[in-house]
Order: structure tokens, then sequence, then C-alpha cells
């Protein structure tokens, strides 16, 4: 279960530019569930996803996921929780250009306790599972944007995560691609994790059990 | 072993840009290595002399007034009765004369002392040249086409003809530190110009040795070269210094140890004023584009590094990868470029300046790699420690 309660971030604190973004938010999100994001440029979503994803501090607040304090913890449990409980599917795909799919999906087996005869295996299977089997050995950067978008959601479900974080994982695709992609979500979330995702796309929240919305830093 | 795989690979990617860093780390350990056995050498031809640089004396070289060794030698040792204070001694000796079966020798003799701060490279054998009593004048023999080598009894007469047997115990190696003139340049500043170094040359040229002189003093003729050291065993008064500088000054032609030793340094310096600034200039540009080109490999890797963060890397795991992945890049090249190094110090560019390889090759070598892993290491930690994993992923986009 996820749950941030009066959590606060701040950017450029206490500098001419400074800019609360998150205002008091509190959000419970129960194990299986599947939630979209939804608000406005700038409302404060991305900022939540990051935080929920442990890529990004905040100021105040709590942050209690599968009953661990994570606002407790230090940079190595941070890392922990990063590669072995949350998936995360940036906006960017967040891929390396002169990898190959196969050693993209790879990477979190690196730092995980996978060892080293089975990551190849390992990796395939979730190549497989997204449909990217035949681009194994392709650099990603001769991939288009949906299958990119596919192997990042590879690479995010390599170490089994029971959290997919996914920021606006359809943004750049078109509406066949977008709709490949939120089967492979919906499948994933069948499977018993939890999947949150940022979207600005009405029939994206659709396809998810609730949404939530941000509008200035604040949930609504 | 995961990571060291990861850091392993990473070696392959930009691939062009490694080689690149590759071959400027190997020029530069090249041409430090270069610059260093040129100071070695140089070094080298100081330090027999150092034990008796470091007190107060003379270098007393006799006048050639007279053609007769022996006479110039009576005139000498009645100089060196008359010397006020607590003096020593330090003769240099010299014999020549034919070697039977063919050809003839030269035949330098110092003392002990001398020898065992004598560093000039052998081919084979030891600078083992004792006082003792053997029944042979034990020498280093130059390198020589007669076939002469470690073992080798040298049957020869000196020039009044009388019998003298040498044993070889060690050659010095070819290309070889000896005196270009006809003998020892006993004068400030032609001391260390006096030296060549060069191939020794065929057969035609004779035999040139190293011995003890005490050695050849014990033989029944002799010759004493026309140049000794007096050193002071307590400070001189002022009387002293002045009287013996001016019987000394009769006889022939002196220098103060603290003339030849200022002299000495300014040889063994002279490189500063000459080849350093050369081979920093050659440094400075390539390490220019050393940190250009390792600054686009590494601007490169933060992407990466970011990404390895957001699939849970942690801080010394990236650093880890990258020392891992510049290591090998840099001790690859370190490699080379000794490599490079040895060949060219067995080339004629050794005969042309002079290289003698010691400690500090391999120091300055380890310091230039340590340097380079240490600032390649240095921006990862800095920047990953500096910014979240958001904050980068967004600034390597």
């Amino acid at each position: 279960m996820i749950e941030i309660n009066e959590l606060n971030k701040i950017y450029n604190k206490n500098k001419p530019n400074e800019f609360h973004a998150l205002h008091d938010v509190n959000v419970k999100v129960e194990d299986g569930e599947m939630v979209a994001i939804m608000g406005r440029s700038g409302a404060g979503k991305s900022t939540l996803m990051h935080i929920i994803g442990c890529i990004d501090y905040f100021e105040s607040g709590e942050y209690i996921l599968d009953g661990v304090n994570v606002s407790e913890m230090g940079q190595k449990g941070l890392a922990q929780l990063r590669n072995e409980k949350i998936g995360i599917v940036m906006q960017d795909f967040a891929l390396i250009d002169d990898y190959t799919v196969l050693e993209n999906v790879m990477v979190p087996l690196y730092f995980s306790k996978c060892k080293m005869n089975t990551m190849k295996a390992t990796a395939m299977d979730c190549i497989r599972k997204v449909g990217m089997e035949e681009q194994a050995k392709k650099p990603v950067n001769k991939l288009s944007g949906g299958q990119k978008q596919r192997v990042a959601i590879a690479r995010a479900i390599v170490n089994n995560p029971s959290v997919i974080l996914a920021d606006e994982p359809t943004g750049a695709l078109d509406t066949k691609t977008t709709e490949e992609i939120m089967e492979l979500f919906t499948e994933l979330n069948k499977e018993g994790r939890t999947v949150l995702i940022i979207t600005h796309d009405k029939d994206v929240a659709a396809k998810c059990m609730r949404t939530v919305v941000i509008e200035d830093g604040r949930v609504s | 072993m995961k990571l060291l795989t990861l850091g392993i690979s990473h070696v392959s990617r930009k691939l062009w840009l490694n080689i690149f860093i590759f071959v400027q780390v190997a020029v530069i350990i090249v041409s430090a290595n270069i610059m260093v056995a040129n100071m070695n050498s140089r070094k080298l031809l100081y330090s027999p002399l150092s034990y008796v640089m470091e007190k107060d004396g003379y270098l007393f070289s006799s006048s050639y007034d007279d053609d007769d060794d022996r006479v110039r030698y009576e005139k000498l040792k009645k100089a060196e009765g008359k010397l006020k204070g607590n003096v020593t001694i330090h003769r240099i000796y010299n014999m020549y004369g034919a070697v039977s079966g063919g050809g003839t020798f030269n035949a330098y003799g110092f003392e002990t002392e001398f020898y065992k701060n004598m560093h000039f490279p052998l081919s084979s054998g030891t600078y083992n040249l004792g006082e003792d009593d053997t029944g042979y004048i034990e020498c280093v023999l130059g390198p020589n086409e007669l076939g002469y080598g470690v073992g080798s009894i040298i049957n020869a007469n000196d020039f009044s003809g009388n019998n003298v047997r040498f044993k070889v115990v060690g050659v010095l190696s070819n290309p070889t530190y000896m005196p270009n003139s006809s003998g020892w340049a006993f004068s400030c500043d032609g001391f260390f110009k006096s030296y060549g170094i060069g191939e020794y040359a065929g057969s035609d040229s004779g035999l040139y040795m190293y011995v003890n002189g005490a050695k050849l003093k014990q033989a029944d003729s002799m010759a004493l070269y026309d140049g000794e050291f007096i050193t002071y065993n307590r400070k001189p008064t002022k009387y002293e210094y002045s009287f013996n500088n001016s019987i000394l000054a009769k006889r022939g032609d002196v220098c103060t140890n603290e003339m030849f030793r200022n002299n000495s340094h300014k040889y063994t310096d002279s490189l500063k004023d000459r080849l350093i600034p050369v081979f920093a200039g050659i440094m400075f540009i390539i390490a220019v584009g050393i940190i250009s080109a390792s600054m686009i490999q590494m601007m490169s890797q933060m992407r990466e590094y970011s990404i390895f963060y957001l699939c849970g890397a942690t801080r010394a795991k990236c650093i880890f990868i990258s020392i891992v992945c510049n290591i090998l890049t840099y001790i690859g090249a370190a490699i080379i470029g000794i490599c490079v190094f040895i060949i060219m110090y067995n080339s004629r560019l050794n005969q042309k300046i002079g290289m003698v390889m010691e400690k500090n090759n391999l120091i300055i070598t380890a310091a230039i790699v340590s340097v380079l892993i240490l600032i390649s290491a240095l921006v990862p930690f800095i920047k990953l420690g500096m910014s979240s994993i958001k904050n980068l992923l967004s600034e390597t986009e």
C-alpha cells in the first residue's frame, strides 16, 4: 500500500524563485489498484510521482510504502526500493540509446540479487511479455516511440516490483499504440501489481479504477 | 562481478572516444618517462662523486708542464705534503698499455666509496671492485667485440712493459657512458660534458676499464692521472683554506668542491631550463585533449548513471563502474606507453640524450594514471551527490 500524509514539496527553498509544488498532499493507494493521476500542466502530478518513485525529495510529510516509512530511509534503502519494489516508466522513456533492448532491460538486474547467469533469461521473459522479442538485439535508438515505451515497461518489471509508476506513458503515442500500451498496464495490474499512471488523456484515465486529481499542488 | 562486467562493457561504448583518450594518455606517459629517464641519466654521472661533493674541498688537476707522469706525480705528492688541516686525498689513477694478444687497454682507478654509488648500467656482473688482494685487478669492462665478459682474465702490459692481470667482474651495457676526451676533463665546466653516451666502438678501440685505484697502485708501475679530489675531514680554518688554495694553485688547476657541486647541479638541473618546458608544453596540449575527451565521455556517462540510479544503483556503485571503465582505459594506455618507452629506451634516442630507467619512472607513470582515475571518479561523485535523480535525468536528457 502507498500512503502519503501531509506531504509538502518546495522547489528552490529560501531562494527568490521559491515554488511550493505540493501542499499537504494526502493520497492512499491500496495494493492492486490501478490509479490515474490527472491535472493541468504544472499541477504537481510528476512531482508527486517522482516522490513516490523515490527519485525526488520532499520537505515535510510522510510517505509509507508497504508499511515502511520511506522518509526515514537512507540512500541505500531508497536505491533498494527503486530496484526491488518500484518500477518507473518515464515520459521520455529514460533508455540508454546505444544499448540494445536486451541490455536496457537488464540494467536493473545488475543492481539486484539476480544471479549473473540468469539475468539474460529473466530479461528475455520480460521482453517477450511486452512483445519485443524480435527486437531484443536492436539498439533502442532504432525503435519507434511505442516500441521504446514497451522496452521501458519491460525494464520496469524485470525485478518483479509490486508498484509500477508511469509518467505520461502514452503522451507521445498514437491512438492505436496508446491502446496497446494500456493493455499492457492492465495486464500487469491483473497480475496483482499496483499501477499509478499520470495522464492528460481521459480515455487512459477511464481504464483505471479511479482517478486522483491534483490542482495547484493540492489533491482535490 | 556484475558491476565489474558492466564497467568493462562501458569501454566498448564510445569506442573511438576511448581510443582517443587511450592514445593521448600513452603519449603523456611516454613523454613523462623520457623526461624522467633523461634526468636520471644526468644524476647518474653525479652520484659516484656525491660522497666527496658533500664535503668542503677541491678538485685538483696538476699542470701539464712536465710530460713525464712520474715527475708530475712526485710534484703532486710534494704539494699534498704541504697541505694544512685534516684532509683526505681521493686520488684518481690511470693505467694504459697493451693487451697480450692484441689491442690496448685504458684503466681508470677510483676508490671503493666511488663504486658504492656507481650505477652506470651493466649488461652483466657487478661493480664489486674491492681493495682485497686477489692476485688480479678486478675490473668493470666496457662493451667489446674481443669476447671478454664476466670471468675473463686479461693479460696486459702497462706502458713501462710491466705485466698486469685483470679479471672482469662486470661489463658495461651498450650504449654506455664514457668520457669522450682522452681522459677526464677535470674542470668544473668540462667534467660532465666530457661524457658521451654512445655505442662502444669495435675491437680497434681497445678495452675501457673501471678498476679500484688501490689495486692499480699495487701494480709495480702505474701512472697517476692528473687529478684528485681533496676533502677536509673537519671544517678548515680560513688560514688553512687560503694556504692550501695557494699551494695547489701553484701546482695546477684548482676548483673548489662548492663550485664543482654547483656546476654539477647546473648540469643535472639544466633539464629544467631546456627540456621540461618543451615536454610541459607537449603534455599541456595533450592534457587539454584528454580533459576535453574525458568531459564528453563523462557527460554521456552521466546520462547512463542517472538511469542506473533510476533502476536502483547507489552513488557508490555508479562511481565503481566509472572507475572500472577508466582503470581499464588508463592502465591499458600506461602499459602501451611503457612498452613504447622501453622500445625508445633501446633505440638510438638513448644515445642522443641518455636515459636511465629507475624507480621514479614507475612512480611517475603510477602518479599520472592515479590522477586521471581520481579526476574521472571525482566528476560523477560530485555530480551524483549534488542533484536528485529527477534533476539528473532532466539535465542529461
